[in-house]
């Protein structure tokens, strides 16, 4: 994702057939400045004065990758946690509020101790449970429900969200750029005073995402399953979300622990975009920003994938029309042949005159549709290139699968034409330059450059390595790393009655 | 020219605080005005045979946007050819020109790097075209050849009905669309515009020759409305759209706007049931009105506080009070030109099906009760007030939203009046519109999931309809002429000289018992079972079937039936049995009045004549009966079979016949399917009228 901006960067400097204008990149740099905090707290801002509005990010060097394996999905949780209000904003008793939480924390510990035994006593946990829903029944008169919403929204806050992924945590939201002010209040509240209020209700909500987004998805599923088996030791095994059971196991005090290790002025980065000036946010950023704790930022793991050692396939049975994943482990978004990846989807995926969809859609017409993509679950450390396929009715998977490493197998043997490559290239250019053209869409850019290469500047740097993509490269790149003990195969494929499922395991087992 | 924005804004900042006895901090902040600042202008220009252009100069970045509307769309599809528009809309982009093939067309444009996408929507198609300022003509001239002189690939046709194929059969994959699709058709009425959904045989149905009328009744420049955004000047815009587009003609011919009919359900609750989910996926909700613009800002006002946003009061409800869902919204919602709806929907763990339903329904009560408090009504207003000034946040936002205005033919300063109305939208307004447009007792409650994990029991809730969502087999390509009273006439008679001559022990049979060997055919492999069947008519069948040292029992008494298979109990559904019923000799002769059968044709097969009969019923169940003229036997029988895997014609053939006791039986027959046996099956014994003892059975 981070490294579109480079690519575009480069190709805009190319003179090729089909581009010859120069584009004057100081003018979007000279937009860009920064300062940082006496707490380590970096600010960056992209100055656009056109109309008086202002987008605003905050990106934490925290995600998915950085929980231990009983805290996968903590950092989505706390997400929520973040729109939970603050001691002044969504109370009606702050102090009446705090002693309910006490006495709540008190007996959900119990219900952990004795959920945690070997042998637990289930008619004290429901004893304890119907302890917590009284107390659960009084939290909810001091709540003044979503209140950090209504006041944004009536101040003319839009796209008010946030994001959690493997690498990062991400909040933002718009305001006219009048009301700068209040989000420099409300913004940096959440982090200073966070409440963590409703938080044995938010858990319910997020079994519910659970459920929307993996359980009820065989898609969802599938990528699930898929990070499961392609990762052994690194965390990317962690899908973001995280078990149902830890989801119904986290505690209010395990929140704040992660909470207090990672949102610190060394671990986060704020953006802002929009008609605001240097002297504006800095201003406001010291008078609200300041009292942050320093901390530190999170280290780079030092625990890394082993080379796979064979391929490894998985087939989900699902009430779901087919579905293939191929999976390849790439190395992270910093490694030079990164960038190669990106434009491999432009070669193998993306646009009608591209390799996959010219065989696999168009001519065989064996394809539904072909995706491809790299940095999958994340882009910080070594990942996943992922190309993914629906097989058209009566198709069988098999044959899909077999076309697809038809087409690895042509990359690894034949150098991909001149012709090629360029209208790759050509292609990739025009979708970043689309990309440039949103505030918001650069400044995430930005941040994600600041935090993972050490500065928002290298987003424009690097510009000449594209330019020397070539089709001896992509080959190279190919025989590295589309290789078959480097991947995985997955597919979902139509539920089939317990026999028949035994039937062909049967023959599987006859083969060998 | 520059206009400047009217800041209304400032005057209606009427921001009613809590009652918090001390003052907080984020109640004494203090804003500055909002800055002053210049809208950019959409210029104008036409071409002499009618585009409209309309521009938005943007010198940011060497990019040109071209966003064109055309009227047209899947609102105007035929009952028997929907997604005709899509089908147009794609074809145009991969389908070639006059002198381009589609690869050719593909090719030029990647190399390019201009991207063209031609799309159908509800009531309008939209071309989008990006590229580099600089190729802005290349862009234009093959837009115009796409546009104008399209090549029409009967082969680019089949590649695109392979994809709608492969979506049809995707239908069902993933909850939400499946209850999208099943509320319209609840709302809507099934088979109309609003509410259509793309069958196999509608894909069958449409050719080449529909794309063409659909391209030359649509597509014409008098009814094109062209946006385009970038560094470009409109003069040089309209040189180059006059100089390849000057020659094109009007044709278009654009048919009225369908009307919404009225629906009436004697049910309350629709459930599809998906095994699948442990979430259930529902809409609640009833049909609305077209738009009326004194309406507009009350129910702008109703939708912030009521269900959008995160912090309307059913998200503090079901989601953030309850913890039983993560998502829910919904609204009053009207349309231009056609009836909207009113909805609410939301997703939950199966279990709390039924609290939140309750829980939605107890919100649209409590609104309808009491009215809103000034607090929600003036955050409500304030929200549209303070965030108009996002309405300019882009060049291409503004040019889109003139291009919207200018297509519903929208009043120049429909959006200031909308606001300055909103500003005036009192307690009493919303009170009055909810009163008269949330109506409790005509919404019905749709749901996708998982029915056996509903706790509780969802009849309360009122009556409940059970809905099919199967995907309906690819029709029988042979057409049936329609029915004369001549060959109806002529049809019934040969079948009631069946019953006089060679079936005429249909009249008294009572019952048989029967053992045969059937033999089924399954990827290649062949697996034989032995069967004895003991049927007491005219709806009791018990049999025992035996294969591999294994026996399963399939018994079916009435409406009920069960299959017992290795300890497990498959139900048989009425539908299954009827479906068997449905056509047999002894069902035809007892029940002749619900049957149509009509004379086809005369045919002769490897010598033989037969007379063909379609046999039809009120369901649109039919089967095709070839009588052998000359022995008097129904020989061959085809007929539609819906299940998996055999979905589409099958045909049976029967022969051996033996008379006994009047009653014919075929003692050798099979079954083909896609020109292959997949079953045959030989009667070893048979008796006719015996005692049986009803206890066999008994549903167990």
């Amino acid at each position: 994702m981070k490294k579109v901006l480079i690519i575009v960067l480069m190709l805009l400097l190319i003179s090729g057939v089909t581009y010859t204008k120069d584009f004057d990149f100081s003018k979007i740099k000279d937009r860009v400045s920064e300062f940082t905090l006496e707490n380590g707290l970096k600010f960056i801002l992209l100055e656009d004065h056109s109309v008086p509005i202002a987008s605003f990010v905050t990106y934490v060097n925290v995600g998915g990758v950085d929980e231990k394996i009983g805290d996968w999905g903590i950092a989505h949780f706390l997400e929520h946690m973040a729109f939970k209000g603050t001691s002044e904003i969504g109370t009606k008793n702050w102090k009446k509020e705090k002693k309910n939480f006490a006495k709540m924390d008190l007996i959900f510990s119990q219900i952990l101790a004795e959920d945690n035994k070997q042998t637990p006593d289930k008619a004290k946990i429901k004893e304890l449970n119907k302890k917590l829903a009284l107390l659960k029944k009084e939290a909810a008169k001091y709540v003044v429900a979503n209140e950090f919403d209504t006041i944004l929204k009536r101040n003319g806050g839009v796209g008010l969200n946030a994001g959690t992924g493997a690498d990062s945590t991400t909040y933002y939201f718009s305001l006219p750029s009048n009301k700068l002010e209040l989000w420099a209040y409300l913004e940096s509240a959440r982090y200073l005073d966070p409440a963590f209020r409703e938080f044995y209700k938010e858990r319910d909500v997020i079994t519910e995402e659970r459920r929307m987004r993996v359980e009820n998805q065989p898609i969802g599923k599938l990528i699930e399953e898929v990070l499961g088996i392609a990762y052994k030791v690194h965390p990317y095994k962690n899908n973001v979300i995280g078990p149902m059971s830890n989801i119904h196991h986290f505690s209010r005090a395990s929140l704040k622990r992660f909470f207090n290790a990672n949102y610190t002025g060394e671990n986060m980065v704020i953006g802002v975009t929009g008609d605001v000036t240097p002297k504006q946010l800095k201003k406001l950023a010291k008078k609200y920003f300041s009292k942050i704790r320093k901390g530190t930022k999170n280290p780079w793991h030092y625990t890394f994938e082993p080379k796979q050692a064979g391929e490894k396939r998985i087939t989900i049975y699902d009430d779901s029309q087919p579905f293939i994943l191929l999976a390849y482990h790439c190395p992270e978004g910093n490694h030079p042949d990164f960038i190669k990846f990106e434009l491999l989807n432009y070669i193998l995926t993306s646009g009608r005159s591209s390799r996959l969809n010219k065989k696999m859609v168009i001519k065989n017409k064996s394809a539904l549709a072909v995706f491809s993509m790299g940095g999958f679950p994340g882009t910080k450390y070594p990942n996943l290139y992922l190309m993914l396929s629906l097989p058209n009715k009566d198709i069988k998977s098999k044959k899909l699968i077999k076309s697809m490493l038809n087409e690895i197998d042509d990359l690894k043997e034949n150098l991909i034409s001149e012709k090629e490559l360029n209208s790759a290239k050509v292609r990739m250019k025009l979708n970043a330059v689309r990309g440039l053209g949103s505030n918001r869409g650069l400044l995430v850019e930005l941040l994600s450059s600041e935090v993972l290469t050490g500065s928002w500047e290298n987003t424009f740097n690097d510009i000449s390595k594209i330019d020397k993509i070539t089709a001896k490269d992509i080959k190279e790149l190919a025989k590295k790393y589309l290789t078959v003990n480097n991947r995985i195969i997955a597919r979902i494929e139509k539920k089939i009655k317990k026999k028949e499922v035994k039937k062909e395991e049967n023959k599987k087992g006859e083969k060998k | 020219m520059k206009k400047q924005i009217i800041l209304i804004l400032a005057i209606l900042l009427i921001f009613t605080g809590l009652n918090f006895s001390k003052k907080r901090k984020v109640d004494s902040i203090k804003f500055p005005k909002l800055k002053e600042f210049n809208i950019p202008v959409i210029q104008k220009a036409s071409t002499n045979n009618g585009i409209k252009i309309r521009l938005i100069k943007s010198d940011k970045l060497p990019l040109i946007n071209i966003v064109a509307i055309i009227k047209g769309g899947s609102i105007y599809d035929p009952e028997t050819k929907i997604s005709l528009a899509d089908m147009t809309a794609q074809l145009l982009r991969i389908g070639g020109t006059a002198n381009m093939n589609g690869e050719e067309v593909d090719a030029f444009l990647d190399s390019n790097g201009i991207t063209i996408r031609i799309s159908a929507s509800f009531e309008y198609f939209t071309i989008y075209m990006s590229c580099m300022d600089e190729n802005l003509e290349k862009g234009l001239e093959i837009l115009s050849k796409i546009l104008m002189k399209p090549g029409f690939d009967k082969n680019k046709l089949e590649e695109i009905k392979t994809q709608f194929t492969s979506s049809v059969q995707r239908r069902n994959d993933t909850p939400q669309p499946i209850l999208t699709r099943e509320f319209n058709k609840i709302l809507y009425g099934e088979n109309t515009p609003f509410s259509s959904v793309l069958e196999y045989e509608h894909i069958e149905n449409i050719k080449i020759n529909d794309i063409k009328k659909e391209h030359k009744m649509f597509f014409a420049p008098e009814n094109l409305l062209m946006g385009i955004s970038g560094p470009v000047k409109i003069n040089d815009v309209k040189i180059l759209v006059e100089k390849y587009f000057g020659d094109w003609k009007n044709t278009a011919h654009i048919p009225p706007y369908p009307r919404v009919k009225r629906v009436r359900n004697d049910f309350k609750i629709a459930l599809a049931n998906k095994d699948s989910l442990n979430q259930n996926y529902i809409s609640i909700g009833h049909i609305g009105t077209k738009e009326d613009k004194k309406l507009q800002p009350v129910i702008k006002v109703f939708n912030s506080i009521f269900s959008q946003g995160m912090d309307s009061r059913l998200f503090n409800k079901v989601r953030t009070e309850l913890g039983l869902t993560y998502g829910v919204g919904g609204g009053i919602f009207q349309n231009k030109l056609y009836k909207g709806k009113t909805y609410f929907s939301t997703f939950t763990k199966s279990e709390s099906t039924i609290p939140v339903i309750k829980a939605i329904f107890g919100e649209i009560e409590r609104i309808k009760k009491k009215k809103v408090s000034e607090k929600e009504l003036s955050d409500a207003k304030n929200y549209f007030l303070n965030s108009y000034v996002f309405k300019f946040s882009t060049p291409e936002k503004i040019l889109y939203s003139k291009l919207s205005d200018e297509f519903y033919g929208n009043d120049e300063n429909e959006q200031k009046e909308l606001l300055k109305n909103i500003a005036k939208v009192t307690a009493d307004d919303v009170f009055k519109l909810v009163q008269t447009h949330l109506k409790l007792e005509k919404m019905k409650v749709v749901i996708i999931g998982n029915e056996k994990l509903i706790k509780g029991n969802l009849s309360e809730l009122g009556k409940i309809k059970k809905l099919d969502i199967s995907i309906k087999p690819p029709a029988v390509k042979e057409i049936i002429p329609d029915a004369t009273p001549e060959t109806l006439k002529k049809g019934s008679m040969i079948i009631k000289n069946l019953y006089k001559n060679k079936y005429k022990g249909f009249k008294k049979i009572k019952s048989f018992k029967m053992t045969y060997d059937m033999t089924m055919s399954v990827r290649g492999q062949q697996m034989t079972m032995g069967m004895d069947t003991t049927k007491v008519y005219p709806d009791k069948n018990f049999t025992e079937i035996s294969v591999m040292g294994m026996k399963f029992t399939r018994i079916v008494n009435g409406k009920k039936g069960v299959m017992n298979q290795m300890g497990q109990k498959i139900p048989i559904t009425e539908k299954q049995i009827k479906d068997e019923q449905f056509g047999s000799e002894y069902d035809m002769y007892h029940n002749m009045k619900n049957y149509k059968f009509q004379f086809l044709k005369e045919i002769k097969i490897e010598g033989i004549t037969y007379d063909v009969i379609y046999i039809s019923n009120a369901d649109k169940k039919w089967k095709k009966l070839y009588i052998n003229k000359k022995s008097g036997f129904i020989e061959i029988t085809e007929s539609l079979s819906t299940q998996a895997p055999m979905i589409g014609v099958i045909k049976s053939i029967s022969s051996d016949f033996k008379i006994i006791k009047g009653v014919p039986f075929s003692f050798k027959s099979k079954t083909i399917f896609k020109k292959k046996v997949v079953r045959s099956a030989k009667i070893k014994t048979i008796k006719i009228n015996i005692k049986v003892d009803n206890k066999l059975f008994i549903l167990k």
